[in-house]
């Protein structure tokens, strides 16, 4: 996980323009102030549960005029929030809508010192697969690490269908950034292909929250090289800002593949060097944001060209 | 029977399995190029894709895919691969019909099947609506001869058509939807196993909208009715590139459903009726404009 924050400034700003935005910098930077942020409990309840996904919802793939029909709808098994106990399915995210709240699994939140409960329940009548929850990034003792291994690993790591457990985990000092989570448990290697994943973002005690947060999984789904589950332009997710937010982009790779992660028309600094473009590997995860400037639509995609070509792309929408 | 006891062979690099194997309850169509062996992809913790069909006399080959050792064992004792390390591989010809499962000593947990037929059929995944066209793919051997569909009825199976293998012995048969029913494959003597077709009733679907005090309402009325099924209202999303699903709704007992918008949208819309797993669309659309 790379941790890096604030953005080279656009090259084509004028004067006028990069005051402005020095000076909403600025203004954020004294908005934000010492936060004291004090360390909660947060819980979540998660299920691992059955559902019917399409790839490619709008069924084409509009830059190359590929249309596609029910091959691309698969059934599979995503992680997915409830009400506490289980008792009622909610939406993964409030900004979701129906076509794409699924995969990722919930974006789970929380700060530094934080302790966060998962309770976890394995709803998988679909293929009838012990599944499980581990994750990155936190820290935890063994029975929370929620990977099967033969004659160590107890219930966290394969929790049968029908069955519950209990990840207790807490965000450390070096808890900051975006980290993934995903299905550890004997059917790891087919969940994951099937979407059993998603993303943890942690704050810094002293960081304030951005205004918009968007979250980008590079991974294959079906025959497919997805963005959240979903392949080509207005299927993989719209992110959209306004000029002034403050934007943090949360980048991660589930698979066997790296991927360039790619944002046209901005740049952002990794370890002081600017960038527009960042290799992530399988597992691996990093974040930054900027203080957006650049209004128009711009495109955010996977620079691999084989990937691309296969549905890794999407874009970014940017209004005043 | 005894299937001729396999060649460990370490063959050059063959492209692995898709992915979308994985997410395939029953997948393992058995295609592959002629005269090459049918892959098996071995993962860490299973198999993909876990039941394979192939012709009688061919191949299958696994290949170790993950970093850890396993065996692929015959579960009735026919063949086994001993250690294949990681990235190595296991071939084994199978000459006799039959369903072969077998399973790795290492992992027991990590099971598998293969389905050798000496003709293959295979029918749609999702079920037709009357009046689609039904293709029905398979192979046989390539010996020549043509090969009869034949069409399950009450007294047994009858011919409905006729095609001519390509070289490679694939075949495809193009059919009306008329009807649910299993079909099989006739090569000469050879047999296939019959392949269940299910067609759903072709269905009318009324739609309408009004307005109300505080919203508009569109109502969905479908017949005949469909259990379970779902209804999803679409707009046209420039920035989707097509048309996006805003809103679902269930049927009431397979027959209605009721979607509230709010008041002001002029919009044209599309209601589009899907099977219960509400992605599946049974081809059933209109278009209205909303009343505002």
């Amino acid at each position: 996980m790379i941790d890096q924050i604030w953005r080279v400034p656009a090259s084509t700003g004028t004067l006028r323009r990069l005051l402005a935005c020095a000076t909403l910098a600025l203004a954020a930077l004294a908005a934000a102030g010492p936060t004291t942020a004090s360390a909660v409990t947060r819980e979540y309840w998660i299920g691992a549960t059955p559902t019917t996904w399409n790839i490619v919802p709008n069924g084409a793939d509009a830059i190359l005029g590929t249309r596609y029909g029910n091959e691309t709808i698969l059934p599979t098994v995503t992680y997915r929030r409830y009400t506490p106990g289980w008792k009622k399915l909610i939406r993964n995210s409030p900004a979701d809508n129906v076509d794409s709240d699924r995969i990722p699994g919930p974006l789970l939140r929380a700060q530094v010192g934080d302790r966060i409960l998962v309770h976890f329940k394995n709803f998988d009548t679909l293929f009838d697969r012990a599944h499980s929850m581990h994750f990155h990034g936190v820290s935890y003792k063994p029975s929370s690490d929620g990977a099967y291994l033969p004659g160590f690993s107890g219930r966290d790591g394969k929790v049968e269908p029908g069955r519950t457990w209990t990840y207790r985990l807490r965000a450390g000092p070096q808890s900051a950034g975006f980290w993934p989570y995903h299905d550890h448990s004997t059917s790891m290697h087919e969940s994951l292909a099937g979407g059993l994943y998603g993303g943890f973002s942690i704050r810094g005690r002293r960081e304030r929250a951005p205004d918009r947060e968007f979250v980008v999984v590079f991974a294959p789904t079906g025959e497919f090289q997805t963005i959240n589950g979903h392949a080509f332009v207005g299927n993989t997710p719209v992110f959209r800002a306004r000029v002034g937010q403050l934007v943090q982009w949360n980048v991660m790779a589930i698979g066997s593949e790296h991927h360039t992660f790619h944002v046209h028309g901005h740049r952002w600094l990794d370890r002081g060097v600017p960038r527009d473009t960042q290799t992530v590997g399988p597992a691996e995860s990093f974040r930054f944001r900027w203080r957006e400037d650049a209004r128009g639509t711009w495109f955010y995609h996977c620079h691999v060209e084989q990937h691309m070509e296969r549905g890794m792309i999407g874009i970014y929408r940017v209004s005043r | 029977m005894s299937p001729r006891l396999g060649i460990a062979g370490l063959l050059a690099a063959l492209a692995a399995a898709s992915p979308a194997l994985a997410l395939a309850p029953h997948g393992g169509e058995g295609s592959h190029a002629p005269g090459e062996p049918a892959q098996v992809v071995i993962n860490a913790t299973a198999v993909d894709p876990s039941h394979i069909a192939i012709l009688a006399g061919e191949r299958v080959e696994w290949h170790n895919a993950s970093t850890r050792d396993h065996t692929i064992t015959s579960s009735d004792g026919l063949f086994d691969s001993d250690l294949i390390a990681s990235n190595r591989r296991f071939s084994q010809a199978f000459t006799d019909p039959g369903t072969f499962t077998y399973y790795c000593r290492i992992h027991p947990f990590i099971r598998g099947a293969v389905n050798v037929a000496a003709v293959l059929l295979k029918a749609p995944t999702r079920s037709l609506v009357r009046g689609e066209e039904l293709v029905l793919e398979g192979r046989t051997r390539p010996v020549g001869g043509a090969v009869t569909i034949e069409r399950a009825s009450g007294s047994g199976f009858v011919p409905v058509t006729t095609v001519q293998p390509a070289s490679d012995g694939s075949f495809s048969a193009r059919l009306p939807a008329d009807g649910s029913a299993s079909f099989r494959a006739v090569a000469g003597t050879d047999v296939s196993a019959p392949v269940h077709v299910e067609v759903a009733a072709a269905r009318t679907m009324k739609v309408s909208a009004a307005r109300r005090r505080r919203s508009q309402v569109v109502r969905v009325t479908v017949s005949p009715p469909l259990r379970g099924a779902i209804v999803r209202l679409q707009y046209y999303i420039r920035h989707r590139f097509g048309w996006w699903t805003t809103t679902r709704a269930r049927l009431e007992d397979g027959r209605s459903a009721t979607i509230r918008l709010r008041r002001g949208s002029r919009a044209r819309v599309r209601i589009v009726l899907t099977q219960p797993d509400g992605e599946t669309a049974t081809a059933v659309r209109r278009m209205l404009k909303l009343p505002g």
